[in-house]
């Protein structure tokens, strides 16, 4: 095994401050791999060493195997931590460091591949005894056949065109009475728009909660789970709101999904920190998918058990990680998670990019800010919209909604409009109040967006006289107003 | 940055302050707002649709993944003209207004710039 004393960062942003700060604490030194646009960022600043990589298009640099590679070497690295998203679950990505004598910080490429390819994940799960969402995506294409597969799989039943996305070629069957017409209309969409009259069938979960295990493995084989976490707030699929750990899971319930994702992390021999997804309606819950890196939202779970899963994945890596005891594994109180996203709350949140002016993080016991700009640096559209991450602990749910609450009316940030408002909301509806919510939340409740909030005649006279008072801070060009936004507008 | 006590009508309110590219943003009673003169004028009333209806323009940088109409339909106030991509998510650019569209500027997989003029429309 490689000594490491130096890692090589392949990300940008909150996540790579993260990892630079789990370096700094082990004494090892830090190397960002960034782009062109990322001079100007924290993760620059706190890193010890620098390796521009490339252009700022995510293709040029942040994508590129080889580039990453390169700058890995160049620099020296013994190790590279992927972070998530980019090349954190590229199988390929890993075996070039692995091809150069450089420790991937992640499972092994084919650990990496297996759970990747849907058809070979589906194989392991399978033979793993995991419950997966039941379907039928078999050869025989007849009405009719169709038909007594969807009543064996029971409705609600959803018939996707098998070349389809984008929700074209997709039916709920509610019942075998609508179930002929229902499968034809899937057809013929399917024909019309992709050219393939192929479908298949998969129960339709109207009101599962998104929960995930967090998992980890150490060199020994031996595997632990970390409990849950209920990410059941979201928006396209893009995660808003995480907490720890859910609160609906029964103790059985609990311990069966615990179990299974222990179970399927053995089964591809898996090294480190890794999820597993699923979803869970009436006391079902099925597998979505394994996701093989860090989480956005592995904070939550570092607050409610008191680890470091950074630090644990390094130090793995390193064969100097004395694995946690799953009995001692304890998750004490609660703890949430907000993901700041720079954009317009009340335009179903368009992005917002510019230079980032004046921040304040309202710090405080049970308070953790992650956050990858600082003033002066400059938001950009190259990159994903996620500036930081607020995550509070209480030792209940309902404190910690309401410390949530109070850190997002102190918290500051100027220059770019933030989703903070949005934030709220939710945090204040009473199905997240209660814990009765589902992937369905947004879409049912915050579906157009948040209402712009009339500016009382107050308000409009303390800005102007602001803005008399105040000196413009930097010489910047003005930038164009966009017509989407009031001249006045709540952030 | 300043933390500035603003005396206003006998009451005194105390903000955090800051102008960024000519905009002042100002946090206040836990809500954070942003304010320019420029636009309070071009907006008059300050409301939604004080921008252009006629205008269908680029709200952030980014990509073209639809242009839904051509030239010569007509879009009824809250028809998607226009679908964008930026920073991984899609965005529907919508008509604010029943009018005829005279011309279309992008076309589908095109890289647009910030306030790029995509659409253009006339009154029915």
């Amino acid at each position: 095994m490689r000594e490491i004393k130096k890692v090589a960062i392949a990300n940008r942003g909150e996540v790579a401050v993260r990892i630079i700060h789990a370096c700094q604490e082990l004494g090892l030194k830090s190397v960002l791999l960034h782009s062109k646009a990322d001079v100007n960022s924290r993760a620059y600043r706190l890193s010890d060493e620098q390796v521009c990589i490339g252009d700022s298009p995510v293709d040029q640099s942040y994508l590129s195997i080889e580039k990453n590679v390169q700058g890995a070497l160049a620099s020296g690295a013994d190790a590279v931590h992927p972070g998530f998203g980019f090349l954190s679950e590229n199988g390929q990505f890993a075996q070039a460091l692995l091809d150069n004598n450089i420790i991937f910080i992640g499972p092994s490429p084919e650990a990496i591949d297996k759970m990747g390819d849907k058809i070979e994940a589906k194989k392991i799960i399978d033979k793993a005894g995991l419950p997966s969402v039941p379907g039928y995506n078999g050869e025989d294409q007849s009405v009719t056949n169709l038909r007594s597969e969807a009543k064996k799989i029971g409705y609600p039943v959803i018939v996707k065109a098998a070349a389809g996305g984008g929700g074209r070629g997709m039916k709920v069957i509610d019942s075998d009475q609508s179930a002929e017409e229902m499968i034809l209309a899937a057809k013929r969409e399917g024909l019309s728009a992709f050219g393939s009259e192929r479908v298949f069938l998969e129960k339709y979960l109207n009101k599962a909660k998104h929960i995930e295990v967090q998992v980890f493995g150490d060199l020994s084989g031996k595997v632990v789970h970390l409990f849950d976490r209920e990410c059941s707030v979201q928006r396209r699929h893009q995660k808003i709101i995480e907490e720890a750990v859910s609160s609906s899971l029964s103790p059985e319930l609990r311990r069966s999904m615990t179990e299974a994702a222990v179970s399927l992390a053995k089964a591809v021999n898996y090294v480190g920190a890794g999820t597993v997804e699923f979803l869970v309606q009436d006391g079902q819950f099925y597998f979505l998918e394994m996701n093989t890196r860090l989480q956005v939202e592995h904070t939550v779970t570092e607050l409610v058990l008191g680890v470091d899963l950074v630090k644990a994945q390094i130090l793995n890596m390193m064969n100097r990680f004395s694995c946690w005891d799953q009995d001692l594994l304890v998750p004490r109180g609660h703890a949430i998670e907000c993901r700041l996203y720079a954009e317009d709350p009340y335009t179903v949140g368009i992005p917002s990019t510019g230079p980032v002016g004046f921040q304040y993080w309202p710090d405080g016991p049970g308070r953790r800010f992650d956050y990858g700009f600082e003033e002066g640096d400059e938001v950009t559209s190259f990159y994903d919209s996620m500036m930081a991450k607020i995550i509070v602990w209480d030792e209940t749910r309902a404190r910690a909604i309401k410390k949530m609450l109070k850190v997002l009316d102190d918290t500051i940030l100027f220059g770019v409009k933030t989703n903070i408002p949005y934030l709220k909301k939710i945090l204040n509806h009473p199905d997240f109040i209660s814990g009765e919510f589902n992937t369905q939340f947004i879409n049912q409740h915050f579906a157009t967006g948040l209402e712009p909030v009339e500016m009382t005649g107050e308000r409009k006279q303390l800005a102007e006289v602001c803005f008399q008072q105040i000196a413009e801070t930097k010489g910047e060009s003005g930038q164009i107003p966009s017509p989407w936004n009031q001249s006045w507008s709540n952030i | 940055m300043k933390k500035l006590r603003v005396e206003l009508g006998g009451r005194s309110f105390e903000v955090t302050a800051q102008k960024v590219s000519g905009q002042l943003w100002i946090h206040h009673e836990g809500e954070t707002f942003n304010y320019s003169p420029e636009a309070q004028i071009q907006g008059a009333a300050g409301t939604a649709g004080s921008a252009d209806p006629s205008r269908v323009v680029a709200p952030m940088p980014g990509k073209v993944i639809k242009v839904l109409k051509k030239v010569g339909d007509v879009v009824k106030e809250g028809d998607t003209v226009v679908v964008m991509e930026a920073m991984k998510m899609e965005y529907n650019l919508k008509a604010g207004a029943s009018m005829k569209i005279t011309q279309i500027n992008c076309q589908e997989n095109q890289t647009v710039s910030l306030a790029a003029l995509l659409v253009e429309m006339e009154e029915l």
